[in-house]
């Protein structure tokens, strides 16, 4: 439903035609500085074990030059199994406990980018890595800087895809090929489903991380409107003919569709529509922002013909 | 506690009643009519003054005074015309007919006398008429007579092309916006850069700021009333102008000569038009325009009965095609606007009582369609509402007036429906639609309890209710449906809310240019507006209340000095102190539009706005004009934003000063300046910010990620002030021409000074650069205007 977010932009430019003096100018903006705060991006998931990590890292002041990441290093992060049922509520297997350790990985090159927490297992033996089950909760703890931090996220059920198409090609005026991909799933039959739609392409391959992927901002993906419908979405963005996507189709708690769908708003925000967005969190603990996401994922490539 | 408030009410009717039935004739009271016209026999707004006493005219320009045997010398003044005095002897039941001359182009007063306000027992309110608004310097030299009730004192508007009025404190939809008495939804063109009225269309507008009389309710803070222009009844006129955007014509004549009249008035804007003529191959089918009709007509059935019939319709119309190079396009398209219709029908049953029937429609439609590549959009929302409305005026005495009416509404809620799409999937919204009665009585007493001394206090007693048809889908905690919905049966209460609204106004003259007022008012506002912007967009969706959504609730006091000097100055000050409760904001980052579940994303607070307002105005002579300075805070305290903290209203400003001056120059020359100063509006800007959604790319070596804003307290950061000079000068070519055709020049100068006032201001981050840089979008350098309005 992002999509009406459309009407306002559109909007904007009916200003900008009508009052076409309209100009803009640099200013100086003095903006309060405030202590930094603790920023957690984790993710637990069924089917890629590279994909499991943890990023920590800290708030920085508006004027501060500070663009990548200020990595938090040195936190102690564990990741431990666990089971929920009503009336009980969490149990958690301690023999699961999975320490995630700073360091340099396969997936990463070997390179070292400090406060980036894996399993130190996917340099001995990925196989054991650990890699997030349907049905179980997932509980991350961190003690950084002194200050203890905790999350907990369940993986759903995977939503099978059951197939992938793409769009009748058009050449652009350069004369390359282009086509859209477009989605085929069935929506279970039960309200409060929510996906989240990624995928990689030869544009990827030397990336790595969730951040590095496609995905599609706009697209409605609670199932209020499509309850047990089949499902088949097109995204907008085009992918070259001939190239290869890898498609990754992520079903979510809500807890956790809420937080990205906040994101999604959040990095559009700005101008004289819009209200400022603050950003959901799962995360526990004083002082702290960000989401421990538990991704269900059904996967398939498609060479785009 | 239920019945206890039932039984003090029940005591406060009977009390009024008793005191109404109780109230001895004093003397032998006779039936002074005034009417009062303009040379065309159009009804005007006036005030009149019978030796101490004080009335003012309907909008047909008629009033209704009971008056002791005697002398009297009646005084009627009028903004725009020539003053009349008339001494009469008051024998029996009489009617009299002023007809005012227009004072334009005299070189003696260019203006315009003023009511007399220190007379009048009504506080808080300002008024223009349409020659006060055409001397008006305006942008692009389009007369608007929303925007100008601006420059008075306590009635702010958002800057550059901000539609929203903001009055003592209270959102853009806490004013009743009134029509010919129909109200209007979104008077905006062009989100808000343009009002709907069209200056030649419009005959006067009148805000009340405080002590709301009686008769008016259903929103917070005030009441702006535009009246439209009556036809001329004697013969066939012409007017109209040409202007750098727009262009306008009216026609008005009589049907019958004399006692019934037409008038009909067009506007549109053609810039559209020019930029395909100027740039065809570049403009293609993109484009934007808007139009008005307005159209009246009035029938004089006899000496003592009326009808009215109003009619307005206009539309926004906006077109968007973009196609990329690489196959991706964008195409948007929107149409919006509002319809109203009405009938009125007055009579003067005996010379005592005289009473108004009216039958109002007005809807307001937008349908649009975006498509973005494969993705698709299709939006529309509305409303739409019958209204009838009865009000009685009655003259007990020559000290005491009683006026008594109800109405009734019929609402009809659109929040939306619509589909997007994605590529062949279709997500189909089907927003219910809501159905609400809100009905009202009133009863309020207008007592001369000595010369000095007025009092008008009044009860108005508000309802509403939402009924079905409607599926209610119930919604978890969380967010999520729970697959339960309640169904209502067609005329199923849903939510019903029932408010006394107690009103009172007090007047004591010091001497006959001296007074002092105080006023307390209660109002209930039964519909909320969806709105998370700062500008006025057609998308905004009115809400009523519900089961979860309650009523605003506001309460004002306010104190006034109004001294008249030498009867061509007039100086007022006013302090109000208001506090209301249900005020209405969204969660950050809410979803407005094709949301089954707006009202989880509603949260609930309150609101405290207090200032002193002061008014200096010249009324005549060669140079007239006036100053108005207004010291106010305005701040919003909710549970869930800010901590729970009070943080100031976005147009909380401290200072505000508008100054106003028209000067004749010479019998051809006629000049008119505009300088208006505010504190800048507030705005949340962020504090901090981190990086998210990261990603690393080996190839370059280089990080991927997303800048997300950290943000601290709500409000908290000011926009630089705002102020802004404005020039006009018309030019009368023949300004003593007897001929039939006449004509004037406007040349308008709109911000002289070029001033960069900020439209709105964003950060803008370069994370390839590395560079933050804040910028400011100025909608509005010196822009000149000419404009040609001619009449025959």
């Amino acid at each position: 439903m992002k999509k009406v977010n459309y009407f306002i932009g559109n909007i904007i430019v009916l200003l900008s035609i009508f009052f076409c003096s309209s100009c803009e100018k640099d200013i100086d903006l003095q903006l309060d500085k405030t202590p930094p705060m603790l920023v957690v991006e984790a993710y637990i998931n069924n089917n890629l074990r590279t994909y499991n990590y943890v990023i920590i890292g800290k708030t920085v002041n508006f004027n501060e030059s500070q663009f990548a990441n200020t990595a938090v290093e040195k936190a102690t992060v564990t990741i431990t199994e666990g089971t929920f049922e009503k009336g009980t509520g969490y149990r958690w297997n301690a023999n699961s406990k999975v320490t995630m350790k700073e360091g340099k990985m396969p997936s990463m090159r070997s390179m070292y980018i400090p406060g980036v927490y894996f399993d130190p297992r996917l340099v001995t033996d990925s196989s054991q890595a650990l890699l997030g089950t349907s049905g179980k909760s997932y509980l991350l703890e961190i003690v950084a800087e002194g200050k203890k931090y905790s999350a907990i996220t369940t993986l759903p059920n995977p939503v099978p895809l059951d197939s992938i198409t793409n769009t009748t090609p058009y050449t652009d005026k350069a004369g390359k090929t282009w086509a859209r991909l477009t989605i085929h799933y069935t929506d279970p039959d039960t309200l409060g489903n929510a996906q989240i739609y990624y995928w990689g392409n030869r544009y990827t391959k030397n990336t790595f991380g969730w951040g590095a992927l496609n995905t599609d901002r706009y697209l409605p993906n609670t199932d209020e409107l499509v309850n047990g419908q089949a499902i088949h979405i097109t995204h907008s963005a085009p992918l070259e003919v001939g190239d290869t996507a890898y498609y990754y189709l992520v079903s979510v708690e809500r807890q956790v569709y809420d937080f990205w769908d906040s994101f999604n708003k959040a990095r559009t925000n700005s101008g004289p529509f819009t209200t400022p967005v603050v950003l959901k969190s799962n995360i526990q603990g004083n002082n702290v922002v960000g989401c421990f996401s538990g991704f269900a994922i059904s996967s398939m490539s498609h060479v785009m013909k | 506690m239920v019945n206890r408030r039932k039984t003090i009410l029940l005591k406060l009717w009977n009390i009024l009643f008793l005191f109404f039935m109780s109230h001895k004739v004093v003397g032998q009271a006779k039936l002074l009519k005034i009417s009062v016209t303009d040379p065309q026999h159009r009804g005007i707004s006036a005030s009149i003054m019978a030796g101490t006493l004080t009335a003012a005219t309907d909008s047909t320009g008629t009033a209704l005074m009971n008056l002791s045997s005697g002398q009297y010398l009646i005084r009627i003044n009028a903004v725009g015309f020539i003053s009349s005095t008339q001494s009469i002897i008051l024998n029996c039941d009489t009617s009299i007919l002023f007809v005012l001359q227009k004072n334009i182009n005299l070189l003696k007063p260019i203006t315009i006398e003023a009511d007399r306000l220190q007379q009048l027992s009504q506080m808080s309110s300002h008024q223009l008429n349409s020659e006060q608004m055409k001397l008006l310097p305006a942008l692009f030299g389009e007369v608007d007579p929303l925007k100008s009730i601006t420059l008075f004192p306590g009635v702010k508007n958002a800057g550059d092309a901000g539609g929203g009025i903001y009055v003592r404190g209270g959102g853009p939809d806490e004013n009743l916006v009134l029509m010919d008495g129909i109200t209007v939804y979104n008077p905006t063109h062009l989100l808000g850069a343009f009002s709907i009225f069209n200056g030649d269309a419009v005959s006067n507008i009148s805000v009340i700021k405080g002590g709301i009389p009686a008769e008016y309710g259903g929103r917070l803070s005030s009441v702006i009333s535009v009246t439209s222009r009556e036809g001329n009844k004697d013969s066939l006129k012409f007017n109209g102008g040409i202007g750098l955007i727009s262009s306008r014509i009216t026609a008005e004549g009589p049907i019958t000569k004399g006692k019934s009249s037409f008038i009909i008035s067009a506007r549109r804007t053609y810039i559209d038009q020019l930029a395909r003529w100027i740039a065809p191959d570049s403009i293609g089918n993109n484009g934007y325009y808007f139009y008005d009709i307005n159209a009246k007509l009035n029938f004089e059935l006899n000496n003592n009965n009326s009808i009215a019939l109003n009619f307005y319709k206009g539309s926004d119309k906006f077109n968007y095609d973009k196609d990329q190079s690489n196959g991706r396009f964008r195409h948007f398209k929107a149409n919006w606007g509002n319809m109203l219709a009405g009938a009125t029908w007055r009579s003067v049953i005996s010379k005592k009582i005289q009473q108004e029937l009216s039958l109002f429609h007005n809807s307001f439609e937008l349908g649009s369609s975006i498509t973005y590549d494969t993705d698709g959009v299709l939006f529309s929302s509305g409303l739409l509402d019958y209204q009838l409305k009865n009000d009685w005026m009655y003259s007990v005495s020559t000290n005491l007036s009683v006026k008594a009416g109800w109405q009734a509404t019929l609402h009809q809620f659109k929040p939306g429906g619509g589909n997007t799409s994605a590529g062949e999937q279709e997500f189909t919204s089907k927003i219910n639609k809501q159905y609400g009665r809100e009905a009202a009585a009133y009863l309020s007493a207008d007592w001369d309890v000595s010369n000095k001394f007025n009092i008008i206090a009044g009860l108005r007693m508000s309802y509403f209710d939402q009924i079905g048809p409607k599926t209610e889908v119930i919604y978890g905690k969380d967010g999520v449906p729970t697959g339960k919905t309640i169904k209502y049966a067609k005329g199923q209460r849903i939510a019903k809310y029932m408010y006394p609204e107690p009103r009172l106004a007090m007047r004591y003259l010091l001497d006959q240019e001296t007074s002092i007022k105080l006023s307390y008012t209660r109002t209930i506002q039964y519909l909320h507006l969806a709105t998370t912007s700062a500008a006025t967009f057609p998308s905004d969706l009115w809400i009523p209340v519900s089961r979860l959504i309650k009523p605003g609730v506001a309460d004002q006091i306010a104190m006034g000095f109004l001294k008249e000097f030498s009867k061509k100055y007039e100086f007022s000050a006013e302090a109000y102190y208001k506090k209301t409760d249900n005020e209405l904001e969204f969660m950050p980052g809410a979803q407005l539009l094709l949301n089954q579940n707006i009202e989880g994303e509603m949260i609930f607070g309150k609101g405290k706005a207090y200032g002193l307002e002061l008014l200096l105005r010249k009324k005549a002579g060669l140079f007239s004009g006036w100053i108005g300075y207004t010291l106010s805070r305005t701040e919003r305290t909710f549970a869930a934003l800010n901590g729970g903290k009070p943080f100031p209203y976005r147009y909380d400003r401290l200072h505000d000063l508008n100054l106003v001056a028209n000067y004749q120059l010479s019998k051809k020359w006629l000049f008119s300046g505009l300088f208006v100063f505010s504190t800048g509006n507030a705005l949340t800007m962020p504090n901090g910010r981190f990086v998210f959604n990261l990603g690393y790319n080996f190839r370059t070596g280089s990080p991927i990620y997303t800048n997300i804003d950290r943000y601290g307290k709500i409000n908290d950061y000011r926009m630089p002030a705002y102020h802004r000079l404005d020039l006009s000068f018309t030019f009368t070519p023949n300004p003593e021409s007897t001929r039939r055709f006449k004509s004037n020049w406007i040349f308008g100068v709109y911000n002289v000074y070029n001033r960069s006032n900020p439209y709105f201001i964003y950060i803008d981050v370069d994370e390839k650069k590395e560079t933050i840089q804040g910028k400011q979008v100025i909608l509005f350098p010196i822009l000149p205007s000419i404009s040609w309005n001619f009449k025959f």
